[in-house]
């Protein structure tokens, strides 16, 4: 019965994890609200979304420790709602990773091999070489506090990967680290994912984290999934107005469609009108209202030079000898410099508030540092009809 | 202004011992040393002593320690009640502690508020009139040997036996063990629960592999509060155990009533002392050794 179950799952191809219709109540508040969500085999997913929205109670009803209130959840085509933590190989790695103070590194590493009944000497050595693919087992009799954050993080994974599972969960995992591990620690996760071929479900806050490891990413909001998509597809083409917020550095604008020419558009927004295309399979009506993003990396920028009546400079080579689809006099309002990107807060003549995100080396190139780095600094902001994303 | 502030730092440096600091801490030096020091000092000193026709007189003779540790009776009385006090340590242990993770885990916190006001109760009465209670519930007409007796058995002799003496080392420890244990458990920290459950572990091996060790240290005071009141329990083996064979504290007793033996009755606590002081500081030490 059970055989001919597996073969029909085959058959069907289904995911290896569904979630369908999963609702999830806490007393009267809806943590996880009618979701659907199917991860394959293999993949890297990152369930992203600010703090509240349900994606680690998602996770923790994949790890068990939270049961759907209502619907199901399918791991390898069978249901395990009902199945208890101890039951299901599904490791977490935890935010404050949980690793037991009482029992030394490779103690920890063993405990997952010893609850399930392995003998000894197996355990010592599978955990071994565990130790060692994480590059810690010089460290394996020491005790947990003996070991710096990274170590712990290494001690962590090593802990929750060595009963082979065929998925790995991880709630924030890099969340306490400092910003030059987290890079490090994101390499190692990546390529230990691509090494293992197993499937990897990621929580976060942090975009970057979820943006540099996944293969697909899932927004979540008040309990809802807002998008599902790759990295890439959340980024530009955003499917609602909290991912365009939530994914960050991207102007949100809102207006009614003024006038259309075949494809191109005129939007009446907030600052003016803008020049936009209409995607091809949108069917608009004059008047109607359209959400409007620009990608703050999209916008390009030159200093307004009244005063020597002398052409504008242009900044951003690529667009600078194509006339500008839309073109807005700003006041520059703050700008703050992380690395090699600047991102400058500039507000229109309307009063709308406007993020551009710029190479410093693309601003060196007009002198805008030196010259033009007060607050207060008129300068034009353009951006192609292209770049403008018109919100489903 | 500023030259003053200077002198008073300068001051503090200087002299090595902070007055205000001094001043607080005094009342607790002088009692310990009143009511501490003092009378274990005299204690001591007293088991040098001899008695001279049912008068105590100063003295420094190793007589009483020799007459003492010679007595084969005395070993006896004491590993008895060594035996007995670790037994009453175990029993407790094992009573209170599926008591106290039900507490800690499986109630709301308010039911547990209630529940450890519960458990204070007990202390408001005097320990002697619940170990006298005790006898009407142990007696051979008793409530139990009634219960018993309904279904066709016993009636049992439960009164100034082992039995007797245990069930009243357990009126006294058994509510303050519930009560240390309780506390340490509902501190461990969930997370590594879940984290245990996650990786495999059922109800049973996570309470043997993450429970039990977290909570170790306060487990272990427990023990041993169960073991310092129990061994140096008198009411117990006395009315509920019948007194013999007699338990160090009943010795005590025995040898100052019997020729105003003050000397050797010191002796005795004296021994007694020395044996809690070192399981005290051997259970501590084990409860926070380090792991390497």
């Amino acid at each position: 019965m059970k055989a001919t179950e597996e073969i029909m799952g085959d058959m069907h191809q289904e995911p290896q994890i569904v979630f369908e219709n999963v609702v999830k109540y806490f007393g009267d508040v809806a943590a996880v609200q009618k979701m659907n969500l199917s991860i394959q085999k293999g993949e890297f997913i990152a369930i992203m979304g600010s703090s509240g929205c349900g994606k680690t109670t998602t996770l923790r009803m994949l790890a068990g420790m939270e049961t759907p209130t209502e619907g199901e959840i399918r791991l390898n085509g069978e249901r395990i709602n009902e199945l208890k933590p101890s039951e299901r190989n599904t490791p977490m790695v935890w935010q404050s990773l949980a690793l037991f103070p009482f029992l030394n590194v490779i103690e920890n590493v063993e405990f997952g091999l010893k609850m399930r009944g392995i003998e000894t000497g197996e355990r010592r050595r599978r955990a071994l070489e565990w130790l060692s693919r994480m590059e810690i087992e010089e460290f394996a009799d020491r005790s947990i506090d003996q070991l710096s954050g990274g170590q712990r993080q290494r001690v962590a994974l090593a802990r929750a990967l060595v009963t082979e599972p065929p998925v790995l969960l991880l709630d924030e995992p890099l969340s306490a680290l400092d910003a030059n591990l987290v890079v490090r620690m994101q390499g190692v996760l990546s390529r230990l994912q691509k090494e293992l071929g197993i499937t990897f479900v990621y929580v976060t806050h942090s975009q970057s984290e979820a943006f540099a490891m996944a293969d697909r990413v899932v927004i979540m909001s008040k309990g809802v999934i807002e998008q599902i998509g790759t990295p890439q597809e959340v980024y530009r083409k955003p499917a609602s107005q909290f991912v365009a917020n939530f994914v960050g550095s991207n102007n949100i604008l809102s207006g009614s469609l003024q006038s259309m020419d075949g494809s191109s558009v005129t939007i009446d927004t907030e600052i003016g009108l803008v020049q936009a295309n209409l995607p091809v399979d949108r069917a608009c009506l004059q008047g109607s209202h359209l959400g409007l993003v620009i990608s703050a990396d999209a916008m390009s920028l030159s200093v307004d030079d009244d005063s020597s009546n002398s052409s504008r400079t242009h900044i951003n080579q690529t667009h600078a000898d194509q006339p500008s689809d839309n073109q807005f006099r700003c006041r520059l309002i703050s700008e703050e410099f992380v690395g090699a990107m600047v991102t400058l807060l500039v507000e229109t003549d309307s009063g709308f508030e406007l993020r551009i995100q710029l190479f410093q080396k693309e601003l060196d190139q007009i002198g805008f540092s030196e010259s033009a780095s007060n607050n207060g600094t008129f300068l034009w902001v353009s951006w192609s009809r292209e770049s403008v994303y018109i919100l489903p | 202004m500023k030259i003053n502030t200077q002198k008073k730092a300068v001051g503090r440096i200087g002299s090595k011992v902070d007055g205000y600091a001094l001043t607080w801490r005094l009342p607790v030096i002088f009692w310990q040393l009143l009511f501490f020091v003092g009378p274990l000092l005299f204690t001591i000193a007293m088991t040098f002593f001899l008695v001279k026709n049912y008068r105590m007189t100063e003295a420094f003779e190793m007589k009483n320690w020799v007459k003492m540790m010679g007595k084969g009776y005395f070993w006896d009385s004491y590993f008895l009640t060594i035996g007995l006090a670790s037994l009453a340590t175990v029993v407790a242990s094992c009573l209170a502690f599926p008591a106290a993770y039900a507490l800690a885990f499986k109630v709301s916190e308010n039911t547990r508020r209630w529940a450890i006001f519960f458990l204070i109760i007990p202390f408001f009465t005097s320990y002697l009139v619940r170990t006298f209670s005790w006898y009407v519930i142990l007696a051979e007409s008793g409530v139990v040997n009634n219960v018993l007796g309904w279904v066709g058995l016993g009636p049992y002799t439960m009164l100034n036996t082992k039995f007797g003496t245990m069930v009243g080392y357990m009126t006294l420890t058994l509510p303050l063990v519930i009560i240390l244990q309780t506390l340490p458990i509902a501190n461990v920290d969930r997370r590594l629960v879940e984290a245990a459950q996650n990786l495999g572990a059922n109800g049973f091996w996570t309470i043997v592999k993450v429970i039990i060790p977290s909570a170790r240290v306060g487990l272990i005071i427990g023990a041993v509060f169960c073991f310092i009141l129990s061994f140096g329990d008198f009411v117990s083996p006395y009315y509920l155990g019948g007194s013999k064979p007699p338990t160090l504290p009943i010795m005590i007793i025995d040898t100052t009533k019997s020729g105003q033996q003050w000397p050797r009755a010191a002796v005795v606590a004296v021994i007694m002392m020395v044996t809690l002081m070192v399981v005290a500081f051997a259970s501590i030490k084990y409860a926070y050794r380090k792991k390497s």
